[in-house]
């Protein structure tokens, strides 16, 4: 064995958690390093934890001639003893830089606590002065700590390694599932919560489960879950070996998970806003398979109008301070001041702030430096830094006002502001002229000093009187025109129906009753004759007037009327004729008596 | 603060003390609450003008003044309002063309809508209404004369009234519809960045398609996710992103 490994790690009795000191026992971490390394070349530093709860976030500081240029691990269960361990090994990969003595010191966070390993020395020698490495060796099974060492050797028998392994692993039950919607491996995604505001940290998780006795797939032609409505924060360094969380139960089955994306999203508006299936393809040996999360919906809304502050602005949601520095506080007019403005704290940082505009003050466009990433498990925040420089234009004490931020912060569900005064600063004479003011827009109309009032307006086309003075005019008219026609035919109507035969002849009746009620016999005897002729018309359609008295009886025989009528009633006419044209007019009397016979002819004919 | 009255009081006060940025905050909390006021609207374009006359100006300030006032006059009733606001909006539309003919763009800033919508928007739907009822009446009245009377030059008169009157009442009818169906379905905005280039549905920009400058007023066909379909005087120029438009209140 030409390899040499040297243990210089010990068991570290972590006595920092000394609340919970009685329930939880400290983590082992050991420590075992190459001691040389060649300049260019590589050695590893290997780190083991065992612990009852999971370690997680494994780091290594190096000194500055050696690099840390990778990183792998693997985490087992030990169930040996009386209580379960969780076994982290991680290889950490680093390279000589230059010549001279590197000590390397890795880190590990167990239970929320960081705990250090012991400082280990590894010696950097010129390239092709160092040792002799053995030729590599297939690892069996993935323990790095040498042929010997396997925390399971104990535990299973050869032949039911699964069985036993189903039976008695303890597992992570918030890492449970139902069931498993693909065999062999699959993914799931996750996030904290399932309604936030608009610009509230939501924590997504995305992690690989794995049958626990198959070995981890390769992971190829990852697609990221789209999130074009969101802003994203990488909580994880994606190119990192991904973080083992344990193992999960996945209806009925046993599953390796490991944990291999974590990001913090800032919801950009309000709705229900879609965050994409993640998709890649897993290989284990020569079979591929694809593989995707489900998409998840969270339900964004804006903080309450009520209570908001002047000046908010939407998605600024977290826990902010403020803190302003300004320097000089004299300077001469025209002169600048410096004014730097530290924003700090949990949540998505805004971009700029709003300055105070004065005319007498001109702020120029900020240098802004961040130091913004992950401030602890669950946290995305950090500083951002504004450093504004600040014309002074007018001479004077000039009060540069404050600067106001309001936010809303999720965890008081309440809004807050963050607040920074920058004091006044002493302008002395300068050499800035009055018109270098940079006003162009022309005076614009004087303000409104009071509200307008709103009054809802009523629109005349909205009521049905429109329609209805909108037809009015012309339906009056027509209605008027169709009533005068109406009245018209009607009287045509009566008319025409006053002109017929039969009316003639009652009406002429009538009017020979009243002639011989009366005196006069001439007028009377007229009326029989009008009443004869129009009784040869009603009764015979024959008309007897202007005729000779024997062509009036064959006209009347020939329509029907028999002979000694159609006679009768030429005789009454002649009688009444001659009476009526005789020098005495033939007395009244007479005329009566003609009537009488006209009357029988009448009904006779 | 909830109370419309007191914010817009701190407004006023800020504007008076030149303090553009607190003026701002002031009208646009007011905006947030609901308010739908002229003088809130007018006093609001004063404050983002007098953001950029004091040189703290934001991109995007002249476009939300001339926003705020398009919207102030369009929701005042007093023609004092009305014609300040105008007088603004001709101010502040000078100094973007002016700024955009200084960078070669050019300094077309407003677009003249369809002529049957221009003629409409001449008058108010209450004056086209009533002119559609007097029409009406001169129609009945033309008819009545032209049936009854007996003079041919009587008559003739009233065959051209009657022509004249039918074709007021049917174009004052036609604009009186329009003018209310804008009011009821018409969505406006005004263009609140320095500019804005025209996008196809799917949000790629269109090949030579010129930007549309900041302060115009728009008409809004429709929307989709983050894009907004619209309409520039009587060009339908494509989606513009929602965040680069701001949408004119209405009148409850």
């Amino acid at each position: 064995m030409v390899r040499i490994v040297a243990l210089l790690g010990a068991l570290f009795a972590v006595a920092l958690g000394a609340r919970n000191a009685s329930a939880q026992t400290a983590p082992e971490i050991e420590v075992q390093a190459d001691p040389v390394v060649e300049v260019g070349a590589t050695a590893t530093v290997k780190l083991q934890v065992s612990a009852q709860e999971t370690p997680s976030d494994p780091a290594l500081t190096a000194s500055a001639n050696v690099a840390v240029v990778g990183q792998s691990s693997v985490f087992q269960m030990d169930l040996r003893g009386m209580t379960s361990k969780q076994i982290l090994v991680v290889t950490f990969t680093v390279q000589g830089k230059s010549i001279g003595n590197a000590v390397v010191t890795p880190s590990v966070v167990v239970g929320g606590r960081k705990y250090t390993g012991r400082p280990t020395p590894i010696k950097v020698v010129a390239a092709g002065t160092g040792p002799r490495k053995p030729a590599p060796q297939a690892p069996v099974f993935p323990f790095p700590f040498g042929p010997g060492f396997d925390p399971f050797r104990d535990l299973f028998d050869d032949d039911e390694p699964s069985a036993r392994l189903q039976n008695q692993t303890p597992t992570d039950p918030k890492l449970g599932l139902d069931f498993a919607p693909a065999p062999i491996a699959f993914l799931h995604a996750s996030t904290d919560k399932r309604r936030a505001v608009v610009g509230e940290q939501v924590i997504l998780e995305i992690d690989l489960y794995v049958e626990a006795e198959r070995p981890n797939p390769d992971l190829s032609d990852s697609h990221e879950p789209t999130l074009s409505r969101f802003i994203r924060r990488t909580m994880i360094d994606d190119a990192r070996p991904p973080d083992v969380l344990g193992l999960a139960r996945v209806g009925g089955g046993l599953y390796r998970v490991t944990r291999i994306r974590r990001a913090a999203l800032f919801p950009l508006e309000a709705g229900d806003l879609e965050i994409g299936p993640m998709q890649l393809t897993m290989t284990v040996g020569r079979r591929a398979f694809p593989r995707t999360t489900d998409p998840i919906t969270i339900h964004v809304t804006e903080p309450p109008s009520e209570g908001r502050p002047t000046g908010y602005v939407l998605g600024h949601v977290g826990e902010f301070t403020l803190q302003a520095e300004v320097t000089p506080r004299e300077v001469k007019r025209g002169d600048v001041v410096s004014v730097r403005l530290e924003l700090g704290g949990k949540g998505n940082l805004p971009a700029s702030l709003p300055t105070p505009v004065r005319a007498d003050v001109e702020w120029m466009e900020p240098e802004v430096h961040d130091q913004v990433g992950r401030l602890d498990v669950d946290h995305w925040g950090g500083k951002r830094t504004f450093n504004y420089v600040v014309r002074m234009k007018k001479e004077g004490d000039i009060d540069l006002g404050a600067i106001t931020l309001p936010f809303w912060n999720p965890e008081k569900h309440a809004y807050e502001i963050a607040r920074a005064e920058l004091g006044k600063i002493h302008v002395s004479p300068g050499a800035l002229s009055e018109d270098e003011q940079p006003s162009k827009l022309p005076e614009l109309p004087p303000l409104k000093a009071s509200l307008a009032g709103s009054k809802i307006k009523k629109h005349i086309d909205d009521s049905p009187l429109f329609w209805g003075a909108l037809l009015a005019p012309v339906a009056i008219f027509v209605s008027a025109a169709g009533a005068r026609s109406a009245m018209q035919k009607t009287k045509e109507a009566i008319a025409k129906r006053s002109a017929s035969p039969a009316r003639e002849l009652a009406r002429r009746i009538e009017a020979a009753k009243n002639a011989c009620a009366g005196t006069d016999a001439r007028a009377a005897d007229a009326a029989v004759v009008r009443v004869l002729e129009q009784a040869a018309i009603v009764k015979h359609d024959v008309n007897v007037r202007g005729i000779t008295s024997s062509e009036a009886v064959r006209a009347l025989e020939q329509a029907g009327a028999r002979t000694e009528v159609a006679r009768e009633l030429v005789a009454t006419i002649r009688a009444c004729e001659d009476a009526r044209f005789s020098p005495d007019g033939g007395g009244i009397d007479a005329a009566r008596e003609r009537w009488e016979r006209a009357q029988k002819v009448v009904e006779d004919l | 603060l909830t109370d419309p009255a007191a914010d817009f009081a701190l407004g006023v006060k800020a504007l008076e003390q030149q303090n553009a940025s607190d003026a701002i905050g002031a009208f646009e909390a007011l905006a947030d609450q609901g308010v739908i006021d002229a003088h809130a609207s007018f006093d609001r374009g004063l404050a983002y003008a007098l953001r950029v006359r004091l040189g703290g100006e934001v991109p995007g300030d002249l476009g939300r003044a001339v926003h705020a006032f398009e919207e102030a006059r369009d929701l005042a009733d007093d023609a004092e309002t009305k014609e300040a606001a105008a007088h603004a909006l001709s101010i502040l539309r000078a100094e973007i063309a002016r700024r955009r003919a200084r960078a070669g763009e050019s300094a077309v800033v407003e677009q003249s809508p369809r002529p049957d919508v221009a003629i409409a928007r001449a008058l108010s739907e209450q004056a086209w209404s009533w002119l559609a009822i007097s029409a009406s009446f001169a129609l009945a009245l033309a008819l009545a004369v032209r049936i009854r009377s007996t003079t041919r030059r009587l008559r003739v008169g009233a065959t051209v009234a009657l022509a004249l009157a039918a074709l007021v009442l049917a174009s004052s009818m036609g604009a009186a519809a329009l003018r209310k169906h804008e009011r009821n379905a018409l969505e406006e905005a005004v263009i609140v960045v320095p500019a804005a280039r025209p996008a196809d549905a799917s949000g790629l920009a269109k090949q030579g398609a010129a930007p549309l400058p900041e302060g115009a007023r728009l008409e809004i066909i429709e929307w989709h996710g983050g894009l907004a379909h619209v309409r520039w005087g009587s060009s339908d120029v494509g989606w513009l992103p929602a965040s680069s438009l701001r949408v004119l209140a209405r009148a409850p």
